[in-house]
């Protein structure tokens, strides 16, 4: 196994980890933590493991990365030998994009991330408050996505996926999940609808619960008019 | 029957799926793998599932619930639950009418399909939600003037009106825009904006920026009144 997450299945940061393994092809080791109700990542033992008292926690050997954007990054540097997941040495620019959209998937985590803790385990917040900043940020990855449609960039920062869209893609396709309140659902941004099309699209897409895949088509549903075979 | 532009042609690709608002009415759009157009009612007859939540496979729309299919004919063509049943001919979806000219998608209820009047050969630029309604908007945009916009800032010019679609120059940078308008629900509307010339990537981000601007003020003209 080449490292350890310290996973919870609900978790659209863990989901990050896990979604980003599958594309890259990497067998991990994980263990499941209780992050609701048990608050099993505040106990002592998880505490010793990881002060930030957060999850997910990414080990390998003694190393402990308690943010998901460095275990991105640390992924792409070790397991991506396309080397496209991160911008190559020579690009500073490049690089300062996929870092400043991996502190904007810091905002989702703040604003999308906790109305969504609130619908679903009714954790005290300023709801009002979170929502509109919820929409706000969303309005502001639709206004980016739109500005790169114009140079028929699909993605984040360019015509290939980074580790920034990965960052940003969790909260932004949970967001419809948080509540019906308006602007929160995707119907109200057509570039993100089309990104997280995108996304869906990559090989190795895996899904989590409240984001679907696009169903495999199994050999007798790819055409409805061909039906199976009645048996005997 | 009247015309909704509910959004641009090259926004929703083949295997695709929306869901837009016609009259209130909500109401999901998709192509198929082979590029048909279809917008039908957005409810699964099953169990009322948002068919919007749905996949293309091939030629039909799957609900995300069960799995029925509906061909682009509406009718329900395959449950996976009963691999071997002939869907009954009764179960039907009800259809829009729709139709693409010039890159924008129009919608109406009822099978009969009048194109609206907008001149033919614009340029989408964006298709853009506003939280205020279509009224703010169009009253915003006439109420404009040089005054109430700081100096460097563009002054709209309200050239044309009608029931959904506005016409405005920005005389400075010599643009004139077609405005379609799309109510939603919660007071809120689209607007899809296209050019009469074509741009460079550098102007439709110009035009983009604007159209944000334009947001913000009619916003909080709807925040004043509330
Ligand atoms: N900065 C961390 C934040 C992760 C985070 O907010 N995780 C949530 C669960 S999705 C959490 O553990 N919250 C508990 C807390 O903040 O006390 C990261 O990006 O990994
Ligand atoms: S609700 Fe659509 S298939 Fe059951």
């Amino acid at each position: 196994m080449e490292f350890t997450l310290y996973d919870y299945a609900l978790s659209g940061n863990c989901y990050k980890v896990r979604l980003f393994a599958s594309i890259l092809g990497v067998n991990y080791e994980k263990i499941s933590v209780e992050f609701h109700p048990a608050a099993e990542h505040k106990s002592e033992t998880m505490l010793q493991i990881s002060p930030a008292g957060t999850l997910p926690i990414l080990t390998v050997g003694e190393m402990v990365l308690s943010e998901t954007q460095a275990m991105l990054f640390w992924m792409a540097k070790t397991y991506d030998r396309s080397g496209a997941w991160w911008p190559n040495n020579y690009d500073p620019m490049a690089q300062a994009m996929v870092l400043q959209w991996l502190g904007f998937s810091g905002d989702l985590t703040a604003t999308i991330g906790q109305a969504r803790l609130n619908s679903l385990f009714q954790t005290p917040i300023d709801r009002a408050k979170v929502v509109k900043c919820s929409v706000t940020a969303l309005r502001r990855l639709e206004a980016h996505l739109t500005e790169q449609s114009f140079e028929q960039k699909k993605f984040i920062t360019g015509v290939f996926p980074t580790i920034a869209d990965l960052a940003c893609f969790p909260y932004v396709a949970l967001s419809g999940d948080v509540g019906t309140d308006p602007g929160l659902e995707h119907d109200s941004y057509p570039a993100i609808r089309n990104w997280i099309y995108e996304i869906k699209s990559l090989p190795g897409f895996i899904p989590m619960p409240g984001i679907f895949e696009m169903h495999q088509l199994k050999d007798h549903e790819a055409d409805p008019t061909i039906r199976q075979v009645p048996e005997g | 029957m009247a015309c909704t532009g509910v959004g641009f042609s090259k926004n929703l690709s083949n295997a695709r799926v929306m869901r837009a608002f016609v009259n209130g009415k909500d109401v999901v759009i998709w192509r198929s793998r082979s590029g048909k157009l279809s917008a039908w009612e957005n409810r699964c007859p099953h169990r009322g599932m948002r068919l919007s939540y749905g996949f293309v496979r091939g030629e039909a729309l799957a609900c995300m619930y069960h799995g029925w299919h509906y061909g682009v004919d509406g009718k329900c063509k395959y449950i996976p639950a009963h691999p071997n049943l002939e869907p009954p001919k009764t179960i039907q979806i009800q259809r829009y009418s729709s139709c693409e000219k010039d890159g924008v998608i129009w919608v109406s209820e009822g099978i009969e399909a009048n194109t609206p009047e907008i001149p033919a050969g614009l340029f989408p630029i964006r298709s853009m939600e506003l939280h205020c309604s279509a009224d703010v908007l169009k009253n915003t945009l006439c109420g404009l003037t040089s005054a109430s916009l700081e100096n460097d800032q563009p002054v709209f010019h309200v050239t044309d009106e009608q029931e959904d679609v506005m016409y405005i120059d920005i005389p400075k940078r010599k643009f004139a825009l077609c405005f379609i308008l799309q109510n939603f629900p919660h007071s809120r509307c689209f607007i899809h904006v296209l050019s009469e010339r074509e741009c460079a990537p550098r102007d439709k981000k110009w035009i983009s920026r604007v159209l944000e601007r334009l947001r913000r003020i009619a916003e909080n003209r709807t925040g004043e009144a509330t």
